[in-house]
């Protein structure tokens, strides 16, 4: 399932081919003045050595227009987050944001994303959590859970249809 | 453990997840969902005190964006408008650690330590989001050498042990993408810190903590290894610190991988 799925249930999305145009040009426009492909970034990517994940490729991709096959390509979804090259970066720039909004694009222009990610939202949107409190069963066979373990409730949107009215909205639009 | 230094913590009713589970797909929902919980608490006239890294990164960032940028703040509050709520800029987040180091400071905090931990050592993982981007934790701590932890850790009279590629990720953000990359990613760590003699690994993010602590049986099967490393959350480390009781006020009960040995070893000391 893609996102577009989950969110198509709330409202069409006509004007989101024009966002998604006006995000590119400014994504390409920043990389094509700051990055000169040190490769800094690269060099300390925690996604590079296990998951062959090259920020300065993608960098120099973005810059060259090939934003169809980025978002298209699995290889955006292995990025960690751990912000390593924003921070070293000699330019000041962030791989890290511009893969963040190559897979929002991806999300936006309802391309298959890693199921993991489908699974998040749609708890997120369902609970308000990225994952409801579970009851396990323990060895001895009983069910456990937070009361029994004396832990308090864990605390949660109290109108989860209120919740969901505000994040579907911005879900189906690219808010930046 | 907060209440023997004077922190009151209180539940924020109606809060959500903060937003940076979201934000890979969506990081107009995601600042939304911070932007929510940011204006919960300032109806409620409190600042946000964060148990987990991305938490800690996401509300701050948001935070910070939403003060300095008006166009974004109105477009944001349009939303939040729809269901009666408002962001307004002046609540404070900060990392549970962050507030101890900097809010409380060492002083105080080793004033109540009443249990010298001299004969214990521990590494430490410091987790990503606690130090980036550093512009958005106005310069604290370094991120290429964090310390404020390793001190933190100190004030209980424990050793740190420094280890091989200390601040490498947990990998927990690609966990539901590539589990067993994520897995190695963990297992690597935990063979670089198992290197050492230490008695525990300490870890201030409950997400990292999943990786090293909840999944640390599934990487020992998985690439037939055995690390038995207990994995403590720092409050919990600073709790036997000032003479709380292990179990039943620090939740030892909960450890995944049983600290057993660790509390042999502190009722051999008393």
């Amino acid at each position: 399932m893609t996102i577009v799925d989950l969110t198509s249930m709330v409202e069409p999305q006509g004007e989101l081919q024009d966002k998604i145009n006006g995000m590119l040009d400014s994504m390409s426009e920043d990389i094509s003045n700051f990055c000169f492909q040190c490769g800094k970034c690269t060099s300390g990517c925690e996604a590079f050595i296990l998951l062959e994940l090259e920020p300065h490729r993608i960098m120099a991709l973005v810059k060259n227009g090939f934003i169809d096959e980025l978002v298209n390509s699995d290889i955006i979804w292995t990025c960690m987050t751990c912000f390593k090259c924003k921070e070293r970066c000699p330019q000041g720039m962030a791989p890290v944001n511009v893969l963040f909004a190559l897979k929002n694009l991806a999300v936006a222009m309802g391309k298959q994303i890693p199921s993991g990610y489908t699974n998040m939202l749609q708890n997120v949107l369902g609970t308000g959590l990225i994952q409801a409190p579970k009851e396990v069963l323990n060895r001895k066979n009983e069910t456990i859970d937070r009361e029994k373990l004396n832990l308090p409730p864990i605390q949660r949107p109290e109108d989860p249809a209120k919740f969901q009215q505000i994040i579907m909205k911005a879900a189906t639009e690219t808010l930046r | 453990m907060a209440e023997v230094l004077d922190l009151k913590l209180t539940d924020l009713e109606d809060f959500a997840c903060c937003g940076f589970p979201v934000k890979s797909t969506d990081s107009g929902a995601s600042l939304v969902m911070a932007a929510r919980n940011l204006s919960i608490a300032a109806d409620r006239g409190l600042d946000i005190c964060s148990l987990c890294n991305a938490c800690t990164s996401v509300l701050t960032e948001a935070n910070r964006e939403l003060k300095g940028n008006k166009e974004l703040r109105d477009e944001v509050n349009e939303e939040l408008g729809k269901i009666d709520m408002e962001y307004k800029p002046g609540v404070k987040v900060k990392h549970f650690s962050r507030i101890l180091y900097e809010d409380i400071g060492p002083d105080a905090i080793k004033e109540r330590v009443t249990k010298d931990l001299g004969d214990f050592s521990f590494s430490i993982h410091y987790g990503c989001h606690y130090l980036r981007p550093k512009k958005i934790y106005e310069g604290f701590d370094n991120p290429e050498d964090p310390r404020t932890v390793d001190e933190l850790v100190e004030l209980t009279g424990a050793k740190v042990i420094d280890y091989k590629n200390r601040l490498q990720c947990c990998g927990g953000a690609i966990l539901g993408v590539e589990e067993s990359i994520a897995l190695k990613m963990a297992k690597e760590k935990l063979d670089n810190v198992t290197t050492n003699d230490v008695d525990a690994l300490i870890t201030i993010c409950p997400f990292c903590s999943i990786m090293y602590e909840d999944n640390q049986r599934k990487i020992e099967s998985n690439f037939d290894v055995e690390y038995k490393l207990p994995v403590l959350y720092y409050p919990q480390l600073l709790g036997l610190a000032f003479g709380l009781e292990a179990r039943k006020q620090l939740g030892f009960r909960l450890n995944k991988v049983r600290p057993e040995a660790l509390l042999k070893k502190l009722e051999g000391d008393e």
